[in-house]
């Protein structure tokens, strides 16, 4: 092989192959949430799509009372949406590994502590409950690190807890907050060339 | 200096060999590895990090291949009688030999570092100069001392394969070096080594940084701030982090207040310094008093 011939196929092996031993990252590609419920409308906002190793995809869920009579919210760690988890299906099992989603409200109490990973986590057992004033929406963020999913496919956002789902009550009934957010994961090349 | 159309022209035979460009190939191909512990380490620093690890696994088995042979191949070829000829001394031709493969090696890791800093650039954005710069020199140093050991090897052996079986022994030494030093330690002090819990003993960390490729990973990760330890960097520093359980030696884990004065980092590049002089010392006796034929 002429040596010219070698170097290039070098450069463009080394160029293409590049970065393949490191851990894989991801990109959401798309998101789709459902809510079923006529007093509540629910929608995500996705402000950071690419899950690296620089930093953690982001999303925004956002809750808006709809009617005109207050709600009554009622949530455990962190207020209105609880501790978030991804799982393969909407109705995981409970032997179902679920990559916990953080969230900054964690950070500003002492109801919830989640360890990198998601591998350890304590959740106080007191709801949290406060009122959702007619037209008044509530936005919280919650982060996916690439290293916590086990790999790219789609995955919905369900409750960590299903005992400690967060709960609404427009009287004296408490209902579930259902609602079904869609994210479509796919793993991210990192160099472009 | 008389010795220096040697030097060039060994640094020309590594440069215009495959072998070199494979090497930088390869540090550059391995070295890439973005990973979560990496960055939440050493955050834009693990540009850095990504020469310490190609350069850890690939420099001391590229830089031994390419210098083995610097001195055997004009034995098994006849050519040395042609060198003895010239108007040089022994001490000259061996420099010559040393310092034109060193050049040839360096060039080729120095391309490798820097293109591992262009895609860390251009992936990561900038990144700490002064660890680059220390990084770069370490390796060089670690480039030297791989040069010295594979010119000595060229020097005390006789056939190709005995000094081929003499860079392969050496690295399997070196890649088995903390098993090695774990079992030497138990079987003279009694004390079984857990390298979860490693015991607070200054000569067992000491000794696993006596290798050359120990010796970098001290250097490096000392410039890189991320513990004093003979591990990859991603390695150590995931040792140090809370609640994490990993095997590997890392003085800040098993001893309170930083160790025994002999662990400071810094004395890593005395190490690789006795890795340069030692064998270049050696074959210069060996190849001055001995039959060089």
């Amino acid at each position: 092989m002429k040596r010219r011939t070698f170097l290039t196929a070098s450069a463009l092996s080394v160029a293409s192959l590049s970065g393949c031993l490191g851990d894989a990252e991801y990109r959401i590609t798309n998101t789709a949430a459902e809510t079923s419920l006529p007093p509540i409308s629910l929608s995500v906002d996705l402000p950071v799509a690419d899950a690296t190793i620089e930093h953690p995809a982001a999303l925004t869920l956002t809750l808006e009372n709809t009617v005109d009579d207050p709600l009554r919210i009622r949530s455990y760690g962190v207020w209105p949406f609880g501790v978030l988890a991804l799982a393969p299906s909407p109705t995981p099992g409970e032997d179902t590994l679920k990559p916990t989603l953080f969230s900054p409200s964690y950070e500003t109490t002492d109801r919830v502590e989640v360890s990198r990973g998601g591998s350890s986590l304590s959740l106080d057992g007191t709801p949290i409950t406060r009122l959702l004033a007619p037209g008044e929406r509530v936005s919280r963020r919650y982060e996916l690190r690439g290293d916590d999913l086990p790999g790219s496919g789609t995955y919905y956002v369900v409750q960590n807890f299903d005992r400690r789902a967060s709960r609404y009550s427009a009287g004296d009934d408490w209902k579930p907050l259902e609602y079904r957010i869609r994210l479509s994961i796919e793993e991210k090349r990192r160099l472009s060339i | 200096m008389r010795w220096s159309p040697l030097a060039r022209s060994e640094s020309r035979t590594v440069l215009t060999s495959k072998g070199a460009w494979i090497l930088a190939s390869l540090v550059v191909l391995w070295g890439f590895r973005p990973t979560y512990a990496g960055w939440d380490a050493v955050g834009r620093n693990i540009t850095v990090g990504y020469i310490q690890i190609g350069v850890d696994l690939f420099l001391p088995i590229g830089a031994l291949l390419v210098s083995y042979q610097s001195l055997i191949g004009e034995r098994t070829t006849g050519s040395i009688k042609f060198l003895l000829g010239l108007p040089l001394t022994r001490t000259q031709i061996l420099l010559g030999k040393a310092s034109g493969r060193f050049v040839g090696v360096g060039a080729a890791i120095v391309a490798a570092a820097l293109a591992l800093a262009g895609i860390g650039l251009v992936e990561h954005g900038p990144f700490g100069l002064l660890p680059f710069l220390g990084t770069l020199v370490a390796t060089l140093l670690l480039a030297s001392a791989m040069v010295a050991v594979g010119v000595l090897v060229s020097t005390v052996t006789r056939r190709t394969v005995t000094a081929a079986t003499g860079v392969f022994a050496y690295l399997l030494v070196t890649l088995f070096w903390t098993q090695i030093v774990t079992s030497v330690y138990t079987a003279i002090t009694g004390v079984p080594v857990d390298p979860y819990e490693a015991p607070a003993s200054g000569p067992l960390f000491l000794a696993l940084r006596l290798t050359p490729d120990g010796a970098y990973n001290v250097l490096t990760n000392w410039l890189l701030d991320v513990g004093n330890s003979a591990e990859l960097f991603h390695i150590v520093a995931t040792k140090l982090a809370p609640g994490v359980s990993v095997n590997a030696f890392v003085v800040e884990a098993a001893f309170d207040g930083g160790g025994p004065w002999y662990l400071h980092p810094a004395l890593s590049v005395v190490v690789l310094l006795v890795w340069v002089g030692v064998p270049m010392a050696l074959a210069r006796r060996i190849f001055t008093e001995g039959d060089a034929l």
